[in-house]
């Protein structure tokens, strides 16, 4: 080596401690040997030992939104379109996080044909000055997402803690005081009307998990005379700690309740609408379902009373088919029978009332699903007036209902373990009236139906159409009766109906 | 001499078939028909049926359509409608219209099998009195002007005398016709000749 390259060397040795010293680190890159020097300040700015930082390449730990960028930038000065490189981006550090790094650097030496020899440079750590910048950025769009929703009440929501800053506008959706301080949670959970907790938890998460860009949700909030008001509520996280945890929710909030009540009016009237024509259909479909019923019931008849005939030719060897063949001819006449009332009731024909035995009635109903109870293995227990009560009621639609209510408890106990118990309980009611209670120790009514069992078209049986309770009901309501839940919890259900007395 | 034959007349094939197996336990001969156009196109049915079980809601020609069609050719076979629709103001019109009865589907097989067992006993006597008179009008169309003459004078209550008188002949000519027609309309005493006669004429009417 010369003096003068001694010199020299010893020259950009003296810059460089001087840089590393000012906070900078130098780099030196050959273009030809495609060796680079790196001051000991770029890998503990990363979090490297001097020995790992050695093989580390630049281009492999730019985050990937900065990459273009920077390379274009350094190909535009290696090609000495631009006299020199400046630019910011994040390095991947040792620790997985991403640290901003401003460098800039210059050509220092080009071959005979221009091509670029030597390119010498400075870094500077500038992490800390760009999280400042991103949290004045971050104030920014916070008042322009405020001013979005001009006119709309203002909210400041610290996750962490739940402490929660709300505006005027705010203040008097609720009717709270200007000067009453809120505490965490003051306003939400606390507020919230209970059947709205659960589609705000939704929104409030698709927001904080990244499903939503925005929270956008509409509950009923307490006011401070207790009422419930409807609101519509926007909003979104507006700081993140480094592990974009979000810390800090802002957003707005509109009254919604005038325009939400007479939009929920409109709705139930669509609903209530909707069920009337339901209904309309009922009568059609039954007109049209006891013509095609009683066709096959007719041959049905038909058929087994030639086959009783032709018994009767074969004398005492056919007995014991007998009885079980007059069953079927008899069943299919009482089913003629109540396709036929069926028909009467919608067509809301006069109802063939007489004074009824109403032990009777159940003894019959027992008697003809012995067979179903037994092959559900459920036993029937029977808690009968005695003498028996008599009810002004017709004999075949109080079967109807007794042996639809007795079906479905026959249904409920379907998939329990204990003992499966279909009760029958008749007594005096308070108010003159015959009270008839039917219990199963099924499961209880499903959630679906539990609001209002009677509502015909709403049925839990995967091959119902949901009418049987809401028929059993008119034909109850039809006697001048009514017809209720008595208790429904995990142990089983009891169904209970009233009829009248034989007058006089 | 044919036993009485019973048609049904029903879109339903298993209906149809149930009611024909049906009559057959009675014993009676039956033809069954899916429309009512199909026993109309059956002259010999036409001819021998003593009862008709009619469906009322049919495809094409209805019950009460049938019904109307054979009034208008003078068949007056006793008809059992039965429907799975029954509604009253049908029927009241088919019973207007004689009906031998209307059955609500479906029904007790012993009522229809009654009732079939009725309207085939009023069919034949229907027959009977039907082939009876035929032959009572043959009996009178073979009287001779003036033996119908004195069996009108006869009828009305009038003596030889007085027929003779209003006839211009002799008493004897008069015992000599009345003879005649006594003998030609098979009657042994004047009272049996005047109930003759009389139905005749009602009959006729």
């Amino acid at each position: 080596m010369s003096a003068v390259s001694a010199d020299l060397a010893e020259d950009e040795e003296r810059w460089r401690l001087a840089l590393e010293v000012a906070g900078e680190g130098v780099w030196d890159w050959n273009l030809h040997s495609g060796q680079i020097y790196r001051s000991p300040l770029w890998g503990e700015m990363l979090g490297y030992s001097s020995e790992d930082s050695t093989g580390l390449k630049w281009g492999e730990l730019l985050h990937p939104d900065d990459r273009e960028e920077a390379h274009h930038r350094l190909s535009a000065c290696l090609s000495g379109a631009s006299p020199d490189f400046a630019a910011e981006f994040r390095l991947l550090c040792k620790n997985g996080e991403y640290r901003w790094v401003a460098s800039r650097g210059r050509v220092v030496a080009r071959d005979a044909s221009g091509r670029p020899g030597r390119m010498v440079g400075v870094y500077r750590d500038i992490h800390e000055a760009h999280s400042l910048m991103d949290a004045l950025q971050a104030s920014e769009r916070l008042w322009q997402f405020a001013l979005e929703g001009h006119g709309d009440a203002l909210w400041d929501w610290t996750l962490e803690s739940g402490v929660i800053n709300v505006s005027q506008t705010f203040r008097a959706i609720i009717g709270l005081p200007a000067d009453r301080p809120l505490r965490g949670n003051d306003i939400w959970p606390a507020r919230l009307h209970p059947d709205d907790v659960r589609g705000a938890v939704a929104a409030f998460s698709a927001h904080l998990v990244g499903v939503r860009s925005i929270t956008e949700v509409e509950f009923r909030l307490r006011t401070e005379e207790g009422a419930y008001r409807w609101v519509a509520l926007r909003g979104k996280i507006m700081e993140r700690d480094r592990n974009s945890k979000p810390l800090r929710m802002i957003g707005t909030v509109r009254d919604v309740h005038d325009h939400y009540l007479s939009v929920e009016r409109e709705m139930r009237q669509q609903q209530e609408l909707a069920r009337a024509a339901r209904l309309i259909h009922v009568g059609e479909m039954a007109s049209a379902l006891a013509h095609e019923l009683n066709q096959p019931l007719t041959a049905l008849r038909n058929f087994s009373a030639v086959a009783l005939r032709r018994l009767d030719e074969l004398g005492a060897s056919g007995d014991g088919i007998r009885e079980p063949l007059q069953l079927i001819a008899e069943q299919a006449l009482r089913a003629g029978e109540i396709v036929h009332r069926v028909r009467g009731f919608v067509r809301r024909d006069s109802l063939l009332t007489a004074p009824i035995t109403i032990n009777d009635v159940i003894n019959d109903v027992v008697r003809f699903m012995e067979f179903e109870a037994r092959a559900h293995a459920v036993q029937w227990q029977l808690a009968l007036a005695e003498p028996s009560l008599q009810v002004q009621g017709d004999q075949l639609q109080l079967e109807q209902v007794l042996s639809n209510l007795a079906k479905n408890a026959i249904d409920a106990m379907s998939e329990i373990e204990g003992e499966r118990l279909l009760q029958v309980a008749t007594r005096l009611g308070p108010d003159g009236m015959v009270e008839m209670a039917v219990s199963d120790s099924g499961g209880g009514l499903a959630d679906t139906v539990r609001d209002d069992p009677f509502a015909p078209f709403v049925t839990t049986k995967p091959d119902g159409v949901g009418l049987g309770l809401a028929i059993c009901r008119t034909i109850i309501e039809n006697h001048g009766g009514r017809m209720w839940v008595e208790k429904s919890t995990r142990r089983g259900t009891t169904f209970c109906l009233s009829l009248p007395q034989p007058a006089g | 001499m044919n036993r009485p034959l019973v048609c049904v007349v029903d879109d339903d094939d298993a209906v149809r078939l149930s009611i024909g197996l049906l009559v057959e336990t009675l014993g009676f001969p039956v033809r069954c028909y899916r429309g009512a156009v199909d026993f109309l196109n059956d002259g010999e049915a036409l001819e021998r049926a003593h009862c008709l079980v009619l469906d009322v809601r049919m495809p094409g020609l209805s019950g009460v359509g049938l019904q109307d069609r054979l009034g208008r050719i003078g068949q007056r076979l006793p008809i059992i409608f039965v429907s799975a629709h029954g509604d009253v103001p049908m029927v009241a019109r088919v019973m207007r219209e004689g009906a031998f009865d209307f059955l609500q589907k479906p029904f007790n097989e012993q009522v229809l099998l009654d009732r079939i067992n009725e309207a085939v006993q009023v069919a034949a006597q229907r027959r009977q009195e039907g082939a009876r008179w035929t032959e009572i009008q043959g009996r009178l169309d073979g009287l001779t002007a003036r033996e119908r003459d004195v069996m009108d004078g006869m009828v009305a209550g009038r003596l030889n005398k007085q027929i003779a008188e209003g006839l211009g002949i002799s008493i004897k000519t008069v015992e000599q016709h009345r003879a005649r027609v006594m003998e030609k309309l098979q009657v042994e005493s004047l009272a049996e000749l005047v109930r003759l006669v009389i139905e005749a004429r009602y009959h006729a009417d």
